[in-house]
């Protein structure tokens, strides 16, 4: 019986020893909410961060950390730390600060302008190679430096990084703007796909959404607005919801309004002598939100309406398409990938070089349905 | 035979699909696409006609030979050393094979569960609970995977989450890749379903002889949807080019989504999967343990612990050879070569022996 006690003790203590070595204790721990990573700028990091051989540093870290002490004076903690990589920035936490950085609570990073321009893979790897981070966080980029994002005073939120989460979170169901995630940007550079990214903004005392950033591959090649934007998720066939505002005239007067829809996308592929042909139809689905033609709306009117919006919508894509055929020379609206799915070994070469993009024939065609008109006619 | 060490029908198809399913699944879809492109899911299909033309072979040679078990029929085959020969060659394979599956075992907890432990203490732990397992009799075996199964069924919805990012294109065009990358594919796929070899020890431990064919077929279509399944949404979420950079896509596609309470559901399924990720090692060892017992005439209810220890130590020691984790991925495709010696040409000559044989055969 003795035995068999002291066996089942000691099997039981075996058990446990993992707890040996990877029991930490919760109060030694710092959990960064958000980060951004920049080009190293020289005086950009803290005081405290410990000195390098000149030209040795090369990147920027800036980490958003609550502060989980009770009594803490400030609720946040902004540091920003330089290095010869990300992983090295990081080390030089553990010279400054006495707790244990985990990066697996992050929930955005930031990518300044300047990084983001000199591609962005050999940065993120220590991100993409570590199981414990998040491949959902949100990914962004920064108009100008990261750092000065998170650096933001926030007034009606905790910390720049809870407002970053509250702005992203759902914000495809309030306007059309792509949202990306870590996992996301990887998984979009595989042949014949690019990502794309929201661009922050520091305006005055608020950060704010300010347009979108089109990759090649790691990237960054052109900075959209707001309203090309717009064309972009429509044409890209991120699915979103927003209002859409129209003109109409009638009998010689503008009639305004707006329309609450949401979109979808198809697109249709095929290769003959003119090349490769491309026919996107984007839907609309949604119902009338604001009409400025105070009469009752009729079946004919509601035609009338959507007719209006596929006009406009469908001369702003083809603006779009346009800009991107001859200026952005990158497929950004992820349509390659269908001519891939049709042919993907003999396109697999050359479907990322400017000239397929440039070259294909890509037609458009937008229609909406507004399946009502609201509580009053 | 011990009566405990008979199992039912329905407790083989828990069984062969126990040590089928362990940690390969998570790097399928990685080693098929490397090859077969957009196809790999045709190609793990296609894999799966190795496995099930070893359960026919092993099937018609235990039913030339019912009352025989492995050991014996390794005697009868091939006379008393040689036969111990080929016993002792098996239970070398299955040392070797499970090194490998504790390993990658020991790794995946390591990197995302443990990062701060030594991969020793891991592999001891893993090593130990095996043993205590297999220690056991067959009945025993077989419940457990009985219940480890039920206990991971849940988890397949879990994988389907991951859908919301699919896109359909990364799958086309169908048959693109060509037929040479499709079965190039097929090489490594079959090596996902090493384990159907445990029948050559558990045919004889079955009750209801009759239906092992209908419990093998079963196992291994159960083991064949699950894999079909996950290649599947591998390839849907990140397209064959993607999963060549991840050591293993099945496990990280769970990264791809967020949960509004369970953050990180790759954490859940690993939890669970601790569990159930060494079945292979457990019903493999067992086979050899119990066979490695007969061959040395070991009484079963005094020594058999000490055979089951001579299996584990080599194995845990096995385990730790692989310096890093390129050699240990390295050691896993050297397992699946074994595996197609043992379980596709050891079964096979033993059958071509025994049609040769004849009738001396039949009445053994």
């Amino acid at each position: 019986m003795l035995k068999k006690a002291g066996l089942i003790i000691i099997v039981f203590l075996l058990f446990n020893l993992c707890g040996c070595w990877d029991s930490q204790d919760l109060e030694d721990l710092s959990f960064p909410l958000a980060a951004a990573y920049d080009v190293h700028l020289s005086g950009s990091a803290d005081s405290s961060d410990p000195p390098a051989e000149p030209g040795y540093k090369l990147v920027d870290l800036t980490t958003l950390v609550p502060n989980l002490a009770p009594k803490a004076e400030k609720p946040v903690n902004i540091k920003t730390l330089s290095g010869i990589t990300i992983a090295d920035a990081r080390q030089r936490q553990g010279l400054t600060d006495a707790d244990t950085y985990v990066t697996g609570m992050n929930q955005v990073i930031i990518m300044g302008e300047e990084l983001a321009r000199t591609g962005l893979n050999p940065f993120l790897d220590s991100l993409l190679r570590s199981p414990t981070v998040s491949g959902s966080m949100y990914f962004a980029v920064a108009a100008g430096r990261g750092e000065d994002i998170l650096k933001t005073p926030i007034k009606n939120y905790n910390n720049m990084g809870i407002y970053l989460v509250a702005l992203f979170n759902g914000i495809q169901q309030r306007t059309f703007i792509p949202v990306t995630r870590m996992e996301e940007f990887q998984r979009y550079q595989s042949t014949g796909k690019n990502p794309v990214a929201p661009i922050l903004e520091q305006r005055g005392d608020r950060v704010i959404i300010s347009g979108v950033a089109i990759f090649k591959k790691d990237r960054l090649v052109k900075k959209l607005d707001i309203e090309e934007g717009h064309e972009l998720v429509l044409l890209r066939g991120i699915k979103g919801r927003s209002f859409l505002p129209f003109s109409r005239k009638v009998d010689g007067t503008y009639h305004r309004g707006a329309v609450l829809v949401s979109n979808s996308r198809k697109v249709k592929y095929n290769q003959n002598q003119q090349g490769h042909n491309f026919f996107i139809t984007v839907k609309l689905n949604g119902s009338l939100e604001e009409h400025g033609y105070q009469a009752l709306i009729t079946e004919e009117h509601l035609q009338e309406i959507e007719k209006t919006i596929e006009q406009q919508v469908q001369t702003q894509c083809e603006i779009f398409i346009n800009k991107m055929q001859e200026e952005i020379k990158v497929d950004c609206i992820d349509i390659s990938k269908f001519a891939l799915a049709k042919n993907r070994r003999v396109l697999e070469k050359d479907i990322d070089k400017p000239e397929f993009i440039q070259n294909a024939n890509i037609q458009v065609k937008v229609k909406v349905h507004l399946q009502n008109v609201g509580e009053t006619r | 035979m011990n009566s405990t060490d008979t199992i039912t029908s329905k407790q083989l198809i828990f069984i062969i699909i126990g040590a089928q399913v362990g940690m390969g699944i998570f790097s399928l879809p990685r080693l098929v696409s490397a090859e077969a492109h957009q196809d790999a899911w045709l190609a793990v299909l296609l894999g799966a006609l190795v496995p099930l033309l070893m359960l026919i072979i092993i099937e018609r040679l235990g039913r030339r030979m019912p009352e025989l078990s492995f050991v014996s029929m390794n005697h009868f085959l091939f006379g008393r050393w040689l036969g111990s020969v080929m016993v002792f060659l098996f239970v070398f394979y299955v040392i070797f094979f499970n090194s490998t599956v504790v390993r990658i075992f020991t790794e995946i907890t390591v990197i995302f569960l443990l990062p701060r432990t030594p991969v020793p203490v891991v592999a001891l732990v893993v090593v130990l609970a095996i043993v205590y397992i297999i220690n056991k009799d067959a009945r025993v075996v077989a419940r457990l995977n009985e219940v480890l199964f039920w206990i991971i069924l849940p988890l397949i919805f879990l994988f389907m989450i991951p859908l919301v990012n699919a896109d359909y294109t990364n799958l086309l065009p169908v048959g693109g890749a060509g037929f040479k990358a499709i079965v190039r594919g097929v090489l490594p796929s079959s090596y996902a379903y090493a384990g159907m070899e445990v029948l050559l020890v558990f045919y004889f431990l079955v009750k209801s002889k009759s239906e092992v064919i209908k419990a093998g077929i079963l196992g291994l279509g159960w083991t064949t949807l699950v894999y079909l399944i996950l290649t599947l949404i591998c390839l849907l979420v990140w397209g064959s080019e993607t999963i060549q950079i991840i050591n293993w896509p099945a496990l990280t596609v769970l990264k791809t989504i967020k949960f509004p309470v369970l953050e990180r559901p790759e954490f859940l399924l690993l939890t669970v999967w601790m569990g159930v990720g060494i079945r292979p090692v457990m019903n493999l060892g067992f086979a050899a343990a119990y066979s490695l017992g007969e061959v040395l005439h070991v009484k079963r209810d005094k020594y058999f612990h000490l055979v089951v220890m001579a299996i584990a130590l080599p194995i845990y020691i096995l385990a730790l050879l692989p310096p890093n984790l390129i050699i240990a991925f390295k050691w896993t495709e050297y397992a699946g070569y074994t595996f197609l010696l043992v379980g596709l040409l050891y079964p096979l000559l033993m059958l071509v022996i025994t049609v040769i044989r004849g009738k001396g055969a039949q009445s053994a």
